[in-house]
């Protein structure tokens, strides 16, 4: 008995103790109501995100308290590093709209707000009215209203140059991707796996798969998808034109995922690379590049990190 | 010894999970999964370019055999040689489902196959249905085929 009073007592001593020599709380500036959206959009994002993603930050007491807050201040740290909304005003229009789909995405999934967070500030959490309203909203703000009938001529310039620009790449070397991976110029005669309309972002996109990976969705083992499968996911702009119609415009990217479980161990069994505008630049200034592209493919993790739903190819 | 199967099935069933085949998410819907009256999968051809109509909710993709994608590639002007086979196909869209602010194909709205048979005579079928069946001729079977032959190849450096 002596000896259990003697423990909680170093214990509590110990928890008294340490309140003095805490991380250091961060720094809170009021921020002000995000431009251009409206008070109940506004509002859902200052309850539910802005503790963490913006310089305004409202810590309860407990949150203060050592060793949670080493836990607490770490988070808003991130979270003001991945996404701060009080730099909203020095965003372009086309940013905001992009930051808002990414955040309502990662609310579907179930990412944010954090669920720790969230059990311990239920207030927090967003209802399924708020998502609907974030969700409404945001279909009045695709990119591609903002495209719409923009001149198509540097477009069909490039279209008619086609034969010539592909000529100039292969003579001129790319540069590989931070991470080592070269790029692959033939993705182009790989079959197309599936294509995607992205409103969100104003882009067309069509997804090539290699020779593996097609016997592999032929064979439907897809899950995981075998060593030596690739993917290019290729980006254009969408063009809107007079009769409403969309083409594609210029080109914006092209992204690969390399399988291969033991060479990629580190980044979930995938080689990541992406190559951006018509001069081919490489993506990312440093091979953690790959943290992001890992980070955004993680709630597909129970489809070997695809979002892609491929197109079956048997007859 | 009792340790050492206790271990050994440890392993075994490491081993089991980690090899097997979760079931693969395939879009069927969006596939030709039978080929009724078309001569050929025109899903594994050469992809040349796409499109979208937002106001029919329609996404399409034309693609083309080794002759028209060689030459789409180099000419514009739409004066496909003999042997060309392009394909139209022509999907409803869905919203996607693991993206919002994406839309992926929902199903086969319709195929249209235009072969240059010669120099000046071309080829125009329409398919439909979830089998697809050839349909009957449409009025505008020309200009359909004016405005396929007539598509430019997606740039891409």
């Amino acid at each position: 008995m002596k000896k259990t009073r003697l423990i909680l007592a170093l214990l509590g001593t110990g928890i008294i103790a340490i309140q003095f020599c805490g991380p250091e709380k961060p720094e809170s500036v009021p921020a002000h109501h995000l431009t251009g959206l409206p008070d109940e959009v506004n509002n859902i994002i200052r309850n539910s995100c802005f503790d963490c993603h913006s310089s305004q930050t409202t810590l309860r007491w407990y949150d203060k308290l050592s060793p949670i807050n080493q836990l607490v201040y770490s988070h808003i740290q991130k979270g003001r590093q991945a996404l701060d909304f009080s730099k909203w005003d020095s965003l372009t229009p086309a940013t905001r709209t992009g930051i808002l789909y990414y955040s309502l995405n990662k609310i579907l999934e179930g990412e944010m707000p954090l669920p720790s967070y969230t059990t311990v500030h239920p207030a927090k959490s967003l209802s399924n009215e708020d998502i609907q309203t974030l969700k409404q909203f945001l279909m009045t703000k695709t990119l591609r209203d903002a495209a719409a009938h923009t001149p198509n001529n540097k477009a069909h310039q490039q279209r008619s140059g086609f034969a010539d620009s592909t000529t100039t790449i292969f003579q001129s070397r790319v540069l590989p991707a931070p991470n080592g991976i070269e790029y692959i110029p033939d993705y182009r005669n790989w079959k197309v796996i599936s294509i995607t309309d992205r409103f969100d972002n104003g882009t067309m996109r069509i997804i090539y798969g290699n020779e593996i990976a097609v016997k592999a969705i032929l064979e439907c083992k897809t899950n995981p998808w075998p060593d030596g499968s690739i993917f290019a996911k290729a980006a254009w702009k969408q063009q809107t034109n007079a009769d409403g119609s969309i083409t594609a415009g210029d080109f914006v990217q092209v992204e690969f995922m390399i399988k291969d479980a033991h060479k990629y161990a580190t980044t979930a069994g995938w080689g990541w690379a992406r190559w951006r505008g018509p001069s081919l630049k490489p993506y990312g200034d440093k091979a953690i590049f790959t943290a992001a592209c890992i980070s955004c493919h993680t709630p597909q993790r129970d489809n070997d990190y695809v979002f892609t739903h491929p197109f079956t190819f048997k007859h | 010894m009792r340790y050492v199967i206790y271990i050994f099935m440890l392993l075994l069933m490491i081993s089991c999970r980690h090899r097997s085949q979760s079931p693969s998410v395939l879009n069927k819907t969006a596939s030709v999964t039978l080929p009724g009256d078309l001569p050929e999968n025109p899903l594994m051809l050469h992809a040349i370019t796409s499109a979208i109509y937002p106001k029919d909710s329609i996404t399409t993709v034309l693609y083309g055999n080794d002759i028209a994608y060689a030459h789409a590639a180099r000419k514009t002007d739409g004066s496909y040689p003999a042997g060309t086979v392009l394909y139209e196909v022509a999907w409803k869209q869905q919203a996607d489902e693991q993206w919002f602010g994406a839309n992926v194909p929902q199903l086969i709205k319709q195929i249209e196959r235009v072969e240059v048979v010669s120099g000046d005579t071309t080829c125009y079928t329409l398919f439909q249905g979830d089998i697809p069946r050839k349909a009957e001729h449409q009025k505008d079977d020309a200009q359909r085929t004016a405005f396929i032959l007539g598509r430019k190849m997606l740039v891409s450096p």
